[in-house]
C-alpha cells in the first residue's frame, strides 16, 4: 500500500506546532556485545537513519560510557538535535542516566526515549540474528515514531507541609524527630504508650560500649521534649491517612493519660500503693506486676502516671488519696494535622515461644532473653542469683529461638509463615549477658548452645572472645537436630537437662543439668496491619516493612514521603536503628526542605474541550482523590467536568480505556504516541531492509 | 550414650597447670599438625573438648593422653593462644591424681607448699630412720655399708617395691577400667576369647622394645622442630638419656644384690670402676646425670613451648632424679679417694634417702607416667589379630 504508507511518512514528516523541525538523534547500544553479539548494529543504524526526521544515526560500544553520553550531548548542541531515542539496555537501569544527559544538552528530559534492546531483543532472541536485527529495527523504528509525537513536560511540584509525622517514641523515632527538628522542620511524635523509649527502655546495659540504655535514652528524651519544633503526643495512634506525600492530613486519636502533668508527684507514689489492681508488668515482660494506675519504670517520661483503661475498675481508690489532677474518665480525642513526611519506627516485639518450644510454658525454669535482662536488673546487688526461689548454678543460653526457622522442622507461626531470617542482634546480645552473668556470679555456670555466632559489628567479636576467656562453654548443634529441654530425673541436682547433639564434641548426645534455660528469642515485626492499609506501604515476605531498594534507597518507602526508621524495617540493634533513623531524617530533611516535591509529569490529563462529565473515569480510579467531577461554568452553563490531582494519580491509564470521548490521556504515553508506534512496529520494512 | 557434663571439670583441671583452653574455639588445627594423630586417635582437641564441656569420664579414658610426648607443636600453631600442649601435661598430672585412690597425688599436685614439705618430711623420715640404725663410721677405709647396712637398705628398697607395685597396678586397673567404658570395650575384647586371639606378646615388644627403650615415635614423629638441634639436645634424647640412665641405675642395683645373693661378690666389696656392674653403674648415671641437667637447663631458659611451663612438680621430679645421680657420682668419687672420709658416709644417708623417696613416691609423682604411659602404649598396641577371621561371614562355612 504505498499510498498510504508515503501519506503516512509525510504527514509523520511534520513539524510540532510551535512550528519546530523534529530532527532526532538515534543510537544504538552495542551493550559491550550484550546487544551487537546477536543484533547487526551498524545494519540497524543504517536502515533507521533513512527513516524520516532522522538526522543523526550511530553506534557505540556503550552509551551509558562518559564517550557515550558525549556524543549524545554534543548531537543536540552542534546539530540541532531535539528528539533522542537510544536502544539499550532496560528503561530501569539506564532511562534516568539518558535523562539527564539530554538535560544537560539544554533539552527538556522528557524528549528523549529509551528503547530496550538488550532483555527484550538480544538476550532472549536465541542468537537467531537474522531475527533479532530485525527486531531491534521495528523496536528502534516504533521508538521514533513515538519521539515524533513527544512533548516536553515538566515534573509536578507541589507545596510541601513543612511539618513531619513521626510514628513510635522508640530510640528510631526520638532519633528521628531529634534530626528533622534540628533541620528547622516541624515535627509531631506519636506514642502509643503512655510511657517513651520503647524496647529500649527494657535493656539495661548495651552493646558495644556497655552504656547504660536509659541514661543514652534519658538524654534523648530530655533533648526531644525540650525542643521548640518538637510535639510529643502519648496514648496517641494514627488512625486515618488522607493525601499525598508534601500534604498528608493524619486523625491522630488520643486517650487520656487519666492524670494531669501537674499533679503532685509526691502524691503519685501513695495514688498507686492505694491501687487494688495487679495486672502482668509488659515492661518485666511478665515476671512481676503493676497496678492499674502506673509508671512503666522509675524514672521513665513522662513522669506523671498513667491510668491503663483496660484494667482499670474505676473504683476511685487512687482518688482518695488525692482527687486533684486524677480524672477516671476517659477521653479520648481525634484530631487532624497537616504533614509534609511520615516516618515510620513502629519497632519490633520478641518472639514468643510458642507452648512447649524447648520447654517454654512447660517448666518454670524456661525463659527468654529480655526476660533474662529484667530479671538481672530486679536481681539488683545480690549475691547470688536465684529463680523461683532456688540459687542458680548453671545456665544453659540457646540461640536462634524464632530465629532462622526452616520450614519442615519448625513449626510455622499462627499465620502459616516461617521466620526464616537471622535476628543478628541475639548473637551479640546473648554473649553481652553471658559476660556479665559470669561477672556478676562467677559461680554461675553457662553453657552456650548455638548453631553459628554471628557477631558481626564492630567490637562485637569482642564479645565471644571475653565470653570464652570467661569460660562461657559452647555447644553447636544443627538445626535439623536442635537441643531439647527435659525434666531431670527425681532426686537429680537439677530441674531441668539440656540435651544436645554436640558436633564440637563429634556428635556426642550430651546432658547438660541446668537450673535456668535463656532462650535467644528473636525479632518479630509488630502487628501494624491497620496502619500498613492506611499509609499504603507494603510489608516485604518477611512482614517486616519493605524499602524501594535494599542498597540505594533504603529508609524510603514505595509512597513517596513516606519513609522507615529502625526495627519496623527488620532486625538491627540500637547503633543500625539510629542511623537508619538519621536517614529516615535525612530523606525527609531533602524532600521538605525545598519547600515543594517533584514528581514524575507521567500522571492523566483532561482535554476540557472533549469531556462531557460522564464520570466513568472517577468510577474506575482506583486512587483517592486522583480524579474527580467538578462543576466549571461554560458560556454561561454549569457543567461537570473530569478534573485530575497530580500528585495522587499514578498514571494507570485506567481512566483513559474508559473515557467515551477519547478526552483523557496520560502525559508521556499518549493514544496518538502509542498508534504511531504500533503502525510502525507493523509496517513493512524498508527495501533495503528487505530479503535480509 | 548419652554423656551427662560435669560444668567444675575445667575449673578442677586448672588446679593442674597452666591450663586456657577456654580460648580454645574447637578449630582443630592442634589436631591437624599433631604428628600422633590418625583417623581413629584424634587429639588433642578430643580431650580438650571434654574438658571444655565437662566429660570427665571420656577425658580418664583417653588413651591419647599417654600416647602424646608433648612436641608442643600444638601449642606453636593455636591461634588463640590456648596451649594445647601444656593443657595435655596437665591432663595427665589430673589422670595421675584420679587413678590414685588415695589422694595423695592429688595435694602432690595441686597444693605447691604442702607437698614440698610432705617430700622434705619423708626424706628426713627416711635419713632419720636409717640413722637409727647406723653402726660404726670406718675412718680408715670407707666402709659404707658398715655405717648403714646393706641389709636395711635392700629390705626397705623391696618393701618399696612391693609398695609402689601394688598402688601402681590399683593405678593401672583403675586406668584400664576408664579406658574400657570409655572405649565401649568389654572383657572380653580385653582379654581376648576364643572367637579373638589378640596379639599379646607384639604389643608387648611393640610397647617396651620399640616405644619405650627405643623412643621410636618420640624419635621419629615428635621430633618435629624445624631447625633440628644436634641429637644430644633433641628432646627425645634427652628424654631417652634420662630413662635409660634410670634403668641402667636401677638394673646395676639389682645385679648387685643377686651377686651378694649368689655369694659371688659380698655388697660393699671393693671393685675397680671396669667391674661390669660397677662400669654400668656409673655409665647409666652418666646418662642420667647429662639428661636431667639439660632438661633442667631447658627448663630454667624456657627453650621453647615444651619447657616454658614448670609447676612444682617438675622440678620436684627433676631435681629428685638429679640430686639421686650427682650423690650418686659423688659417692663414686668417695669410694676411690685413696683415703676414707668421713662426708662420704652423710653422701651415702643422703643419696639413699632421695632415692628411697624418688621410688617410694613414684606412682604419685610425675615418674608415674612411666607406668601409665607404658599401659596406655600396650593398649593402644593391642590389635586383634584375627581379623580376617572375624570379617569372614558367619554361615561362610
Amino acid at each position: 500500500m504505498p499510498e498510504t504508507s508515503e501519506i503516512r511518512r509525510q504527514k509523520d514528516s511534520q513539524s510540532n506546532p510551535q512550528g519546530e523541525e523534529i530532527r532526532i538523534g538515534v543510537y544504538t547500544c552495542h551493550c559491550g556485545g550484550n546487544i551487537s553479539d546477536v543484533v547487526r548494529c551498524e545494519k540497524v543504524a543504517k536502515v533507521l537513519s533513512e527513516m524520516p526526521n532522522v538526522v543523526v544515526s550511530r553506534t557505540h560500544m556503550a552509551m551509558c560510557s562518559d564517550a557515550g553520553q558525549a556524543m549524545v550531548e554534543e548531537d543536540i548542541r552542534e546539530r540541532g538535535v531535539n528528539r533522542v531515542v537510544i536502544g539499550a539496555c532496560a528503561p530501569s537501569l539506564h532511562e534516568q542516566t539518558f535523562r539527564r544527559t539530554v538535560a544537560r544538552a539544554g533539552l527538556n528530559p522528557y524528549l528523549y526515549y529509551h528503547v530496550c534492546l538488550r532483555e527484550q531483543d538480544s538476550w532472549v532472541s536465541g542468537g537467531d540474528c537474522e531475527g533479532a536485527t530485525e527486531k531491534a529495527i521495528r523496536l528502534m523504528a516504533a521508538g521514533i515514531a513515538k519521539a515524533r509525537h513527544l512533548k516536553a513536560l515538566d515534573p509536578i511540584r507541589l507545596d510541601a507541609k513543612q511539618r513531619a509525622l513521626v510514628i513510635g517514641g522508640g530510640v528510631a523515632g526520638l532519633r528521628s524527630a531529634w534530626d528533622i527538628a534540628r533541620r528547622g522542620i516541624q515535627v509531631t511524635l506519636i506514642e502509643k504508650s503512655p510511657f517513651l523509649g520503647g524496647r529500649m527502655a527494657q535493656l539495661e546495659t548495651t552493646f558495644p560500649a556497655g552504656e547504660t540504655a536509659r541514661e543514652l535514652l534519658h538524654d534523648l528524651i530530655e533533648r526531644v521534649l525540650a525542643h521548640p519544633n518538637v510535639t510529643v503526643h502519648t496514648r496517641a495512634e494514627l488512625v486515618g491517612v488522607r493525601g499525598y506525600v508534601g500534604d498528608f492530613h493524619v486523625q491522630i486519636r488520643r486517650q487520656s493519660r487519666g492524670v494531669s502533668d501537674d499533679f503532685a508527684q509526691a502524691q503519685a507514689e501513695a495514688a498507686i500503693a492505694a491501687c487494688p489492681v495487679e495486672v502482668p508488668d509488659e515492661f518485666n515482660y511478665g515476671l512481676t506486676t503493676r497496678k492499674a494506675i502506673y509508671r512503666a519504670y522509675p524514672g521513665c517520661t513522662p513522669a506523671t502516671p498513667a491510668i491503663d483503661w483496660e484494667n482499670c475498675t474505676l473504683c476511685g481508690k487512687c482518688l482518695q488519696v488525692n482527687g486533684q489532677g486524677i480524672d477516671l474518665e476517659n477521653k479520648p480525642e481525634t484530631f487532624e494535622i497537616n504533614v509534609g513526611a511520615v516516618v515510620v519506627a513502629t519497632g519490633f516485639r520478641p518472639y514468643e515461644p510458642r507452648q512447649g518450644e524447648y520447654g517454654y510454658g512447660e517448666f518454670p525454669e524456661v525463659v527468654t532473653l529480655p526476660q533474662l535482662i529484667r530479671l538481672l536488673a530486679l536481681a539488683g546487688e545480690s549475691e547470688g542469683l536465684e529463680w523461683n526461689g532456688h540459687p542458680v548454678r548453671n545456665i544453659a543460653m540457646i540461640h536462634c529461638v524464632g530465629s532462622r526457622q526452616i520450614e519442615g522442622i519448625h513449626e510455622p507461626q499462627p499465620d502459616g509463615q516461617v521466620n526464616d531470617y537471622c535476628s543478628r542482634v541475639c548473637c551479640t546480645a546473648t554473649l553481652h549477658l553471658a559476660n556479665e552473668l559470669r561477672g556478676r556470679f562467677p559461680n554461675v555456670n553457662v553453657f552456650d548452645v548455638y548453631q553459628d555466632i554471628r557477631t558481626y559489628g564492630r567490637g562485637h567479636e569482642d564479645y565471644y572472645t571475653q565470653a570464652s576467656a570467661n569460660m562461657v562453654r559452647f555447644l553447636r548443634f544443627h538445626a535439623e537436630e536442635p537441643p531439647e529441654v527435659v525434666p531431670a530425673p527425681d532426686g537429680d541436682s537439677c530441674p531441668v537437662l539440656v540435651k544436645i547433639k554436640d558436633y564440637l564434641t563429634w556428635g556426642e548426645e550430651i546432658e547438660v543439668p541446668v537450673d535456668l534455660v535463656v532462650l535467644a528469642v528473636g525479632i518479630m515485626p509488630r502487628p501494624i496491619d491497620d496502619l500498613i492499609k492506611m499509609l499504603k506501604i507494603s510489608p516485604g515476605t518477611d512482614r517486616f516493612l519493605l524499602e524501594v531498594h535494599p542498597k540505594l534507597r533504603p529508609v524510603e518507602t514505595a509512597v513517596p514521603g513516606i519513609v522507615l526508621a529502625g526495627t519496623a524495617q527488620g532486625p538491627m540493634n540500637i547503633q543500625e536503628s539510629c542511623a537508619a533513623a538519621s536517614a529516615a531524617a535525612a530523606k525527609v530533611a531533602v524532600l521538605l526542605g525545598q519547600g515543594l516535591v517533584e514528581l514524575e509529569p507521567f500522571v492523566a490529563r483532561v482535554d476540557p474541550e472533549r469531556c462531557r462529565g460522564s464520570g466513568q473515569c472517577v468510577e474506575v480510579c482506583c486512587y483517592e482523590d486522583a480524579i474527580s467531577l467538578q462543576t466549571f461554568s461554560v458560556n454561561g452553563r454549569e457543567v461537570q467536568r473530569a478534573v485530575v490531582t497530580p500528585a495522587n494519580c499514578t498514571g494507570c491509564g485506567a481512566c483513559v480505556s474508559a473515557c467515551p470521548n477519547r478526552a483523557i490521556d496520560v502525559q508521556g504515553w499518549t493514544l496518538e504516541q502509542y498508534e504511531a508506534m504500533v503502525d510502525a512496529i507493523a509496517a513493512d520494512l524498508p527495501a533495503s531492509e528487505v530479503g535480509v | 550414650m548419652s554423656h551427662r557434663l560435669d560444668p567444675n571439670l575445667l575449673l578442677e583441671l586448672k588446679k593442674y597447670g597452666d591450663v586456657n583452653v577456654e580460648a580454645c574455639f574447637n578449630c582443630g588445627n592442634c589436631t591437624a599438625v599433631c604428628p600422633l594423630s590418625t583417623e581413629d586417635e584424634s587429639f588433642p582437641r578430643r580431650m580438650i573438648r571434654c574438658v571444655q564441656v565437662g566429660m570427665r569420664d571420656e577425658l580418664l579414658g583417653s588413651k591419647e593422653l599417654w600416647t602424646c610426648y608433648y612436641c608442643g607443636e600444638c601449642s606453636e600453631t593455636c591461634p588463640r593462644q590456648a596451649e594445647p600442649g601444656e593443657f595435655m601435661a596437665a591432663a595427665r598430672r589430673y589422670a595421675i591424681a584420679n587413678y590414685d585412690r588415695l589422694g595423695l597425688a592429688k595435694m602432690l599436685y595441686t597444693s605447691p607448699a604442702l607437698s614440698l614439705i610432705f617430700l622434705a618430711l619423708v626424706a628426713v623420715f627416711l635419713a632419720a630412720f636409717m640413722y637409727t640404725q647406723h653402726g660404726p663410721m670406718n675412718t680408715t677405709s670407707l666402709a659404707l655399708f658398715q655405717f648403714i647396712p646393706d641389709e636395711l637398705i635392700h629390705n626397705l628398697g623391696v618393701a618399696a617395691m612391693v609398695f609402689i607395685g601394688l598402688v601402681g597396678l590399683m593405678g593401672t586397673v583403675n586406668m584400664v577400667l576408664q579406658i574400657a567404658r570409655a572405649d565401649g570395650l568389654t572383657k572380653a575384647a580385653i582379654a581376648g576369647n576364643s572367637g579373638i586371639r589378640l596379639n599379646w606378646f607384639e604389643a608387648l615388644w611393640d610397647t617396651l622394645g620399640v616405644e619405650v627403650l627405643g623412643q621410636t615415635r618420640y624419635r621419629r614423629e615428635c621430633e618435629t622442630a624445624e631447625e633440628r638441634p644436634p641429637w644430644y639436645l633433641q628432646k627425645w634424647f634427652i628424654h631417652a638419656s634420662t630413662m635409660w640412665g634410670f634403668m641402667g641405675l636401677l638394673l646395676a642395683t639389682a645385679l648387685d644384690w643377686f651377686l651378694a645373693l649368689l655369694g659371688i661378690k659380698p655388697t660393699g666389696t671393693w671393685v675397680p670402676i671396669w667391674y661390669p656392674v660397677r662400669l654400668l653403674g656409673t655409665i647409666a648415671g652418666l646418662f642420667l646425670v647429662y639428661g636431667t641437667s639439660v632438661a633442667i637447663i631447658k627448663r630454667l631458659l624456657k627453650t621453647d613451648k615444651t619447657s616454658s611451663h614448670s609447676i612444682t612438680s617438675d622440678w620436684v621430679f627433676l631435681g629428685l632424679l638429679w640430686l639421686s645421680g650427682v650423690s650418686g657420682f659423688v659417692l663414686e668419687v668417695a669410694i676411690y679417694l685413696p683415703r676414707a672420709s668421713s662426708w662420704g658416709y652423710w653422701v651415702l644417708l643422703f643419696h639413699v634417702s632421695v632415692a628411697m623417696e624418688l621410688i617410694l613416691l613414684a606412682p604419685f609423682t610425675k615418674f608415674a607416667h612411666a607406668i601409665y604411659r607404658t599401659v596406655a602404649l600396650y593398649v593402644h598396641s593391642l590389635k586383634p589379630m584375627a581379623t580376617v577371621e572375624l570379617a569372614r561371614p558367619a554361615g561362610a562355612d
